[in-house]
């Protein structure tokens, strides 16, 4: 009964954690290069139970799994393409395809992010507000005289017809697996990190800007979804409170 | 579930924010020569947070999202032609010169409704606060040999070539004042004359604010902001379900 107590408990935890991971994809709705998250939940077999006796012929190591939990086991990112939305400006680029925006991040190094919004700073280099410098094909930053440039599909940054600087394109290598950190962008970290991705698999917008990825719809019946399995774990659990009661206070009263 | 709580409040705060400057937009799109801004939002950070099972499971979850910086949208208005002998609008980049006539301070704008100021018995060209339009050097314009017909126009002694023209290295870098004005800082660089500018007269440029596409900003910003308080809904049901197990 008690083990039944912590199943319910673990259900109430995971819809929680769940609940949190969507709720910041709603409110990450209208926010330019966001990848929406969700969350995996899995059985999680607890500990073994054993039956424990004088005689060695009833003792056993173990009759079998006691209570099931369920967990977050992992998380998954939607790396789908978002849909284009014009802005104008020449400073704002999106991605078709494939690839992200390399940037230097002072807090966490080389960042891959989807987000275009750049400006430019103080001392002509294209940046990022909020995260770092946009590095070019040599992992450099990229220093421009004005805003008034081109960027063709490729990446090539040109100013008055001439070539001024390529944007590097990461691609994260095959066994990288992505990890989000602050403001919108991702370390390639374990697995080899990233290259610079191939001709032709990308595109490269200018004057436009990829919104998020969010799919309202289903994050919405998720949330219904996740709150109605938090309020049955409850129920759960107050049931288990109301035996518990019942035995200690009304079974087992003495006198 | 806390975190999910505060993340639709954030996303309730940026969304209004959003608002606030559609409003503005929508509010000018009279206003001549007005440029619309947009806003830019950004995730907060993130945090990984054990997932349960053991070694290595782990969620990285966000906290919300934030409003990173508004973006002006410096493309050419439409013209519109009001016959007036001293109304101009630029034909392309840049902007014209403006001396506050109290402190001297220099600010710039594509507003080109222009009228004469009188100081003692000389007329310069001014806007419609009666601050001084530069010329490509920098002075003010002085006006010589006019009329006034019976409406009160002025015709003559304009010269639409003398009027300055500067453009900027970085115009997104520039501080929005009051008033159609901009401020040159360090972000946008200094201010450059153009040799040989586009000034079409009798002519004034529109705002650039286009209302259809205002009104569905607004109508995203609203359900953005509809779909936050839903998760504060959410999040508020959950802990009064916590609070009320025993």
């Amino acid at each position: 009964m008690v083990r039944g107590l912590y199943s319910a408990a673990a259900g109430v935890f995971t819809a929680q954690k769940s609940l949190n991971v969507i709720s910041n994809n709603i409110a990450n709705a209208t926010t330019v290069g966001y990848k929406s998250q969700s969350t995996v939940e899995s059985s999680f077999g607890e500990h073994l139970i054993n039956r424990i006796s004088e005689l060695d012929s009833v003792a056993q190591n173990n009759i079998g799994p006691g209570a099931f939990i369920t967990v977050n086991s992992s998380e998954y990112t939607d790396y789908t393409q978002g849909s284009m939305q014009s802005t104008g400006r020449s400073v704002d680029m999106a991605i078709n395809g494939e690839g992200f925006f390399l940037v230097e991040s002072e807090t966490y190094g080389p960042v891959l992010t989807r987000n275009g919004q750049f400006e430019i700073d103080s001392e002509g280099d294209l940046y990022l507000p909020g995260v770092g410098k946009v590095l070019n094909d040599g992992e450099d930053t990229i220093n421009l005289e004005n805003s008034n440039f081109k960027v063709s599909p490729s990446g090539v940054i040109t100013i008055d017809g001439e070539e001024a600087d390529v944007l590097f394109i990461a691609k994260p290598s095959e066994e990288t697996v992505l990890k989000s950190v602050g403001n919108g962008v991702y370390q390639a970290e374990e697995g080899g990190g990233y290259d610079q991705a191939e001709e032709g698999t990308y595109m490269v917008m200018q004057g436009m800007l990829e919104k998020s990825n969010v799919n309202m719809a289903q994050e919405m019946s998720r949330i219904i979804a996740g709150q109605n399995h938090f309020n049955s774990c409850t129920q759960i659990i107050k049931m288990y409170d109301a035996i518990n009661e019942l035995t200690v206070n009304q079974i087992g009263r003495i006198g | 579930m806390i975190r999910g709580f505060y993340a639709g409040a954030s996303c309730l705060i940026s969304q209004q924010t959003n608002l606030n400057t559609i409003a503005n937009n929508i509010a000018n799109v009279g206003t001549t020569a007005f440029k619309p801004q947009e806003v830019a939002f950004s995730t907060l950070m993130y945090q990984r947070v054990s997932g349960g099972a053991g070694e290595g499971s782990y969620i990285s979850n966000g906290h919300g999202v934030k409003v990173e910086k508004t973006g002006v949208d410096f493309s050419q208005g439409d013209l519109q032609n009001t016959n007036r002998p001293m109304d101009c609008a630029i034909l392309g980049d840049g902007f014209f010169a403006v001396e506050n006539s109290v402190d001297g301070t220099v600010t710039y704008t594509r507003d080109g409704n222009f009228k004469l100021s009188l100081d003692g018995s000389n007329a310069y060209l001014a806007n419609s606060a009666g601050n001084y339009i530069l010329n490509a050097d920098g002075e003010r314009i002085e006006i010589t040999g006019f009329t006034t017909d019976a409406d009160g126009n002025v015709t003559g002694g304009f010269d639409p070539a003398e009027v300055g023209v500067y453009i900027f290295p970085n115009p997104y870098g520039l501080e929005l004042l009051g008033g159609n004005q901009y401020k040159a800082t360090e972000i946008s660089g200094e201010a450059e004359a153009v040799a040989d500018p586009e000034i079409k007269v009798g002519f004034l440029e529109n705002s650039r604010a286009q209302i259809t596409l205002e009104m569905v900003k607004m109508i995203e910003a609203s359900k953005g902001f509809s779909f936050g308080s839903k998760v504060i809904q959410t999040a508020d049901e959950m802990e009064k379900v916590i609070n009320s197990l025993r």
